[in-house]
């Protein structure tokens, strides 16, 4: 058990000490307009979610923008996350047994045990960014740490939590898998981004409506370092045989998992391997002692975010109580192409085997049975591992393709967005996701937001935020959930601006 | 306008912050059922250890390793308990000898005079020719005719006895040499022995003795023997002599003679005793040598030397010979004291006797002077005190004074002088005794003086012996009504007592629930000798002092057994008694099963008398020994009881907890061969004794779980055919619910022999038995 222990606590230990991305870049604004702001976010962030961005100018802010911790999101969810089958079983004072506990997993799982259900979360950090806006082009320079988490459980698994080893329900083999992964790294950016020359410029001005249009094309290259990373796929199907009279009963495990590691921790776990081929009584604790001294040194990559923005200046009668200064802005970004590569030490460490308890202590204590079947699961079974040497792992980042717009009406601000994942990593979804989102900037400096998102990994969420937002300063904070999470799971997220500095 | 903005914003963020999906606090409770095999078909048999063999009793574990025994012969087991037993201390029984001090003067006696001169060239005084004769010396010479005698004077010669002062004499006779040197033979000498008491004085002499010699040729010597009546007085000695002789002139005549030479003189040569025995001396006395004998008596009132091979032998003792006081004016050159029946090993043979010398050079006694007092340690000598007497000697030689420088040899002596001192035989202690030892009463506990002397009570822990019989502690306590049927009490001893020896005893068994039984003899027809143990009223000399509570233990509650005689050779042990249900009622005795014995008694050590032998310290080690074959039958009542502790429970969720356990089920399926049913209930109780609840729930109105026992063959007893059954032990969540607050378990259980009839146990009886539990577990979130 100790040696599982060690392997589990290297999957979520690794949660605890990373940070989480998410696959569309979002600060506090964009977060609580929904989630979207592909035509909306300025300064460095743009980097990130739509390099032509570095060309805006919202408002009257300064050309320069300088952020230390400027942005610190979080954010969770998935279809495990169904705040629907919970506050409907989970809070109204039921026992969950017989019928009742049927249903609840069908409503989270459905009916078939390999369904499965994940949880995936994502944290960003931005340590470090810096914008210049010129008139005809701009840069930046931006850090940025992600680390995306994925839990996947089977139904069995939320079977075996909920109706233990109950012979009635697993009297035949029943899959009970789960999932875990942790990718990490951290990116440094650079963009650029620049006015188009517009070709037949008076004949667009001459459309209703538009005064004006511009169009900026940006680009941000990014040098990715892999942090750390690591794997956990357990799978195994499970069988409770009942106890009838003299009949022996018995609890079958038929498993097998693998995890993925690399430097120092696959250093660590494939000499405990060799060690036990030899010692069959070496134990993990005597090799695994992780130090983190590999950070940063386990992978690299290459990524690119590009994107395009066009700017209209437009008059619409019909919303002109909003304000004289009507802004159209019509974006379309692919963030996040390429992948990390992690090449220190890879390796892989499965086990895999039928485990049959029969629960007959035989010439020993209860305490002594369990004792030393513990042990014996530890070290013997679970823990009883060998592991192998893996060629380098690329990680594809999670790109996505993004298309935005929006409409600025003096200090209303309107988002919407659109975008789907070209993988699943992460909080990251192929399902398409639809945004939309509004600011009002009271007196010009309190903005409140608020927005929604319909589709992606989740059910449809709502978001707010509200802060203060000057000339040179940013402090402003959002954050987002779902309002029905009953059918594809639950979100939540925050963010914050950090510290923002405009110059 | 702006009014209707800001409104309108925040409804919209209300509407949408109201219809989120937020999580609600949890509540809720899970459900689990737990199945858990315990035990699959697992055998247990009965007895074993040390195998692959599952046992009920590991006698391999040092708990049970020298509980059980098996007899091969009968496949029977036994439990079988062996305790030290304490049995008192039987050295009370040696019998102890003294003696009272002695004594002893030795007289020098009758005192033996030889020589009264020490020498003096052979002349202790003459008489000259002329006076003896009255003829002129210068007229006659060799070869003149001997003229016929005319006279014939008396001479007094002054003897010169230099040993000799006086003395009164009590027989014996003085020897006085005459040498005749006047030239001529003598027909005879006159001898007359003078004593003067004071030479000083004149006319004070007194004439003692006359006697002659007869003929006498010239130079030649004769013998007077001069002889003393006794009292005769003698003083600076002195002898008047005179001669005759017969001569003729006429030279053919034949009684003609000429001087032979010159006439000189009548010599007197020596003077000395002759058997002469004084009763008081003043004189130069040689070695006078007295002896005298003793006895010191030993106390008869426990040991009789009736036979002169009777004998102890000592541990320890010292002979202590006091000052000795020498009253005579004489040196005592060698003293010897000797004790010819005081012997020392290995042979004890008569050579080997005590001898205690005083002599010169070490502690020679000085005259009128004390010799410093002796011990000597007696360790390993045997005493051969025959009529309880000890004899001894002692033999003295006095020094010879007339080796003493001159000035110093004349002594006066009496013959009742004497030695004195003292003999004292102390402390003795003894390692062996053969003899005539007398009956003796032995107590075998301590006797607590706040009782009374001699009274031993039976309730007063510091007079009697408390044995834990810690095999049946456990049993006495948790067992009620079990009836061995072939128990037995067995006192093993070892011991080098070679004295009959017979105790009578107080056993007192005491269960665990405090119920009592005596262990006493059986009044059967035909029991003697040994095998008759009952304490008879002729017996009840031999058991007074033995009471309970101050009154008299009734002969009822008693036994009596002989312990046999040790003999190194013929008989070393160790030795063995034994009760059964013949001849006492140890049957009763034991199926109290006992956890202590009391025991009251006392020993008669050779309570017939007559001689015997007894070695010091007397080894006596008996152990106590309980043995229980598992043959027993049960009755109605027979009950297992057992209370156990179990803290555990405290650990299942209270009704405050999140979890609680809404059902339990023990299903055990079994197949007892094991020759004993059961029927079984257990009570949970809290720290107050109250009773939490029961199994089965309806316990108290009698419900139980029912065990069956194996089928017993009708002859041997012995189980041939294993029962088959199931037992379901259910808790509802009622019961599981309070379980947390039970602190003991009381396990009741009645015993079942088949119809209540004697059953016995083999090793391979087994019980097969298959458990397993489900439980079901709610836990509130």
């Amino acid at each position: 058990m100790k040696n599982l222990r060690i392997i589990l606590t290297i999957c979520f230990g690794l949660s605890a000490a990373t940070l989480v991305a998410q696959s569309r870049h979002y600060n506090s604004a964009t977060l609580g307009m929904g989630g979207g702001g592909t035509a909306y976010v300025d300064g460095y962030h743009a980097n990130f979610l739509n390099p032509a961005n570095l060309m805006l100018q919202q408002a009257n802010r300064p050309k320069r923008s300088l952020g230390i911790v400027g942005g610190l999101g979080f954010r969770a969810g998935g279809s495990l996350l169904n705040f629907g089958v919970y506050n409907q079983y989970l809070t109204t004072g039921l026992t969950i047994n017989g019928q009742v506990r049927e249903d609840m997993l069908n409503d989270w799982f459905g009916s078939n045990d390999s369904n499965t259900r994940e949880l995936a979360g994502t944290l960003s950090i931005v340590p470090f960014g810096f914008s210049n806006r010129g008139n005809k082009m701009a840069f930046s320079l931006a850090t940025r740490v992600r680390t995306t988490q994925d839990l996947t459980i089977n139904k069995g698994f939320m079977e075996l939590a909920f109706y233990g080893f109950d012979s009635g329900n697993f009297s035949s083999p029943v899959p009970v898998n789960f999932n875990y992964r942790a990718l990490s790294f951290a990116e440094v950016s650079v963009g650029f981004a620049m006015e188009l020359p517009i070709p037949l410029t008076g004949l667009v001005e001459k459309l209703p409506f538009i005064n004006g249009i511009k169009v900026y094309a940006g680009a941000a290259p990014k040098y990715i370092v892999g942090i750390q990373s690591t794997e956990l796929d357990f799978t195994s199907n499970l069988t409770v045989n009942s106890i009838s009279g003299a009949t022996e009963g018995s609890i079958v495990h038929d498993f097998n998992y693998s995890l993925y590691t690399y430097g120092e921790i696959s250093d660590q776990l494939t000499a405990y391997s060799n060690a036990r081929e030899i010692d069959p009584d070496a134990k993990l604790g005597d090799f695994f002692d992780y130090s983190g001294s590999d950070v940063g040194t386990l992978g690299s990559g290459f990524g690119l975010d590009l994107g395009i923005t066009a700017e209209l200046d437009v008059s619409l009668p019909a919303l002109g109580f909003f304000g004289k200064r009507q802004i159209l802005r019509l974006s379309m970004s692919m963030t996040d192409l390429g992948s990390v590569n992690y090449n220190s030490s890879p390796s892989r460490v499965t086990a895999g085997g039928i485990v049959t308890i029969d629960g007959d202590v035989g010439d020993k204590t209860p305490n002594e049975y369990f004792s030393d079947l513990g042990d014996s699961l530890q070290n013997d079974v679970y823990g009883g591992f060998s592991s192998e040497a893996l060629s380098a792992q690329k990680y594809q980042l999670p790109g996505m393709y993004n298309f935005g717009a929006a409409l600025t009406l003096g200090k209303l601000t309107t988002t919407l967005d659109y975008g789907f994942g070209f993988n699943d990593v992460g909080t990251n979804s192929k399902r398409s996701a639809l945004t939309l989102g509004t600011e009002y900037r009271f007196f010009g400096i309190l903005p409140v937001r608020f927005g929604t998102r319909v589709g992606g990994y989740s059910s449809a969420t709502y978001s707010a935020g509200l802060g203060l937002d000057l000339r040179f300063l940013e402090l402003t904070f959002a954050a987002s959930t779902v309002a029905n999470s009953g059918e594809n799971g639950s979100s939540a997220a925050v963010a914050w601006s950090g510290l923002l500095i405009r110059f | 306008m702006r009014n209707f903005k800001l409104l309108t914003i925040w409804l919209f963020v209300g509407v949408t912050v109201l219809n989120c999906d937020l999580p609600k606090k949890p509540d809720f409770t899970t459900s689990h059922s737990v199945e858990a095999p315990i035990l699959i078909n697992k055998e247990f048999q009965f007895l074993g250890g040390g195998g692959s063999v599952e046992v009920l009793i590991d006698t391999t574990k040092s708990e049970f390793d020298s509980l059980f025994t098996l007899d091969a012969s009968t496949s029977l087991i036994s439990v079988s308990v062996e305790e030290d037993f304490d049995f008192g201390d039987l050295n009370d029984a040696i019998p102890e000898i003294s003696t009272d001090p002695t004594s002893f003067n030795a007289q020098v006696g009758e005192l033996v005079l030889g020589s009264f001169s020490s020498g003096s060239g052979g002349n202790l005084g003459e008489a000259n020719f002329e006076d003896l004769t009255g003829i002129g010396s210068g007229t006659v010479s060799q070869g003149d005719p001997v003229p016929p005698q005319v006279i014939s004077p008396e001479v007094t010669i002054d003897l010169d006895t230099d040993f000799f002062q006086s003395a009164t004499f009590k027989r014996g006779s003085l020897d006085i040499v005459l040498e005749n040197n006047l030239g001529f033979n003598l027909d005879d000498i006159t001898v007359t022995l003078i004593s003067d008491p004071d030479p000083n004085v004149g006319g004070d002499e007194i004439d003692v003795i006359t006697d002659n010699t007869g003929t006498i040729l010239d130079s030649e010597g004769a013998t007077v023997s001069l002889g003393f009546s006794e009292g005769d007085q003698l003083a600076n000695p002195q002898v008047r002599v005179s001669i005759t002789w017969t001569s003729s002139i006429n030279p053919l005549s034949g009684d003609y003679q000429e001087f032979q030479r010159g006439p000189v003189s009548l010599v007197v040569v020596s003077a000395g005793g002759n058997g002469l025995v004084a009763s008081q001396v003043q004189a130069a006395v040689e070695s006078q040598d007295f002896s005298s004998s003793n006895t010191s008596t030993f106390d008869a009132t426990e040991f009789v030397f009736s036979d002169p091979g009777h004998y102890v032998e000592l541990e320890s003792g010292t002979l202590n010979i006091d000052e000795i006081v020498n009253g005579l004016d004489l040196t005592i050159d060698s003293l010897i004291i000797s004790f010819p029946n005081i012997l020392r090993g290995p042979n004890y043979l008569p050579g080997d006797s005590l001898r205690i010398r005083y002599i010169p050079g070490f502690d020679q006694i000085l005259r009128s002077n004390t010799a410093p007092a002796k011990e000597r340690d007696l360790s390993g000598y045997r005493l051969y005190a025959f009529n309880n007497q000890i004899e001894y000697n002692i033999y003295a030689i006095t020094e010879n004074t007339q080796d003493s420088p001159p000035g110093d040899q004349v002594r006066l002596i009496n013959e009742t002088q004497e030695i004195a001192s003292g003999v004292q035989i102390e402390n003795l202690k003894i390692a062996e005794a053969f003899g005539e030892i007398l009956p003796q009463t032995v107590s075998l506990g301590e006797d607590d003086p706040l009782n009374g002397l001699e009274i031993w009570d039976l309730n007063n822990d510091l007079e009697t012996e408390i044995t834990e019989i810690d095999g049946l502690q456990d049993i006495s306590t948790q067992i009620d009504g079990l009836e061995f049927t072939q128990a037995t009490l067995s006192i093993n001893y070892e011991s080098n007592i070679g004295i009959p020896t017979t105790v009578y005893a107080v056993f007192l068994g005491v269960n665990g629930d405090g119920e009592e039984v005596f262990l006493s003899g059986k009044d059967v027809t035909g029991l003697s000798g040994v095998n008759d143990v009952r304490v008879k009223d002729s017996d009840i000399g031999s058991v007074q002092g033995l009471v309970r509570n101050g009154i008299d233990i009734p002969i009822s509650q008693m036994i009596k057994f002989e312990l046999e005689a040790y003999d190194p050779v013929s008989n070393p042990g160790p030795f063995s008694l034994t009760f059964d249900s013949t001849n006492s009622t140890v049957t009763d005795f034991l199926n109290n099963l006992p956890s202590e014995i009391r025991f009251l008694g006392k020993a008669i050590v050779n309570e017939s008398g007559g001689e015997a032998s007894i070695i010091s310290p007397l080894d006596f080690d008996p152990k106590i020994s309980v043995d229980l074959p598992l043959a027993f039958k049960t009755t109605d009542g027979t009950i297992f009881t057992d209370t156990t502790e179990v803290d555990a429970l405290s650990n299942l969720p209270t009704p405050e907890d999140n979890a609680n356990f809404t059902e339990g089920i023990l299903q055990i399926s079994y197949e007892n061969g094991l020759p004993l049913g059961f029927s079984l209930s257990l009570t949970f109780v809290d720290s107050t004794g109250a009773i939490v609840t029961t199994l089965p729930e309806d316990a108290s109105t009698g419900a139980k779980y029912d065990l069956n026992g194996a089928i017993v063959d009708d002859v041997t007893r012995f189980a041939i055919s294993p029962t088959p059954g199931t037992i379901q032990i259910a808790l509802n969540d009622e019961q599981l619910s309070e379980l947390y607050r039970a602190t003991s378990i009381i396990i009741e259980s009645n015993l079942r022999t088949t119809q209540n009839t004697e059953v016995k146990f083999r090793p391979t009886d087994y019980i097969k038995l298959s458990v397993s539990a489900k439980i079901s577990i709610e836990n509130d979130f």
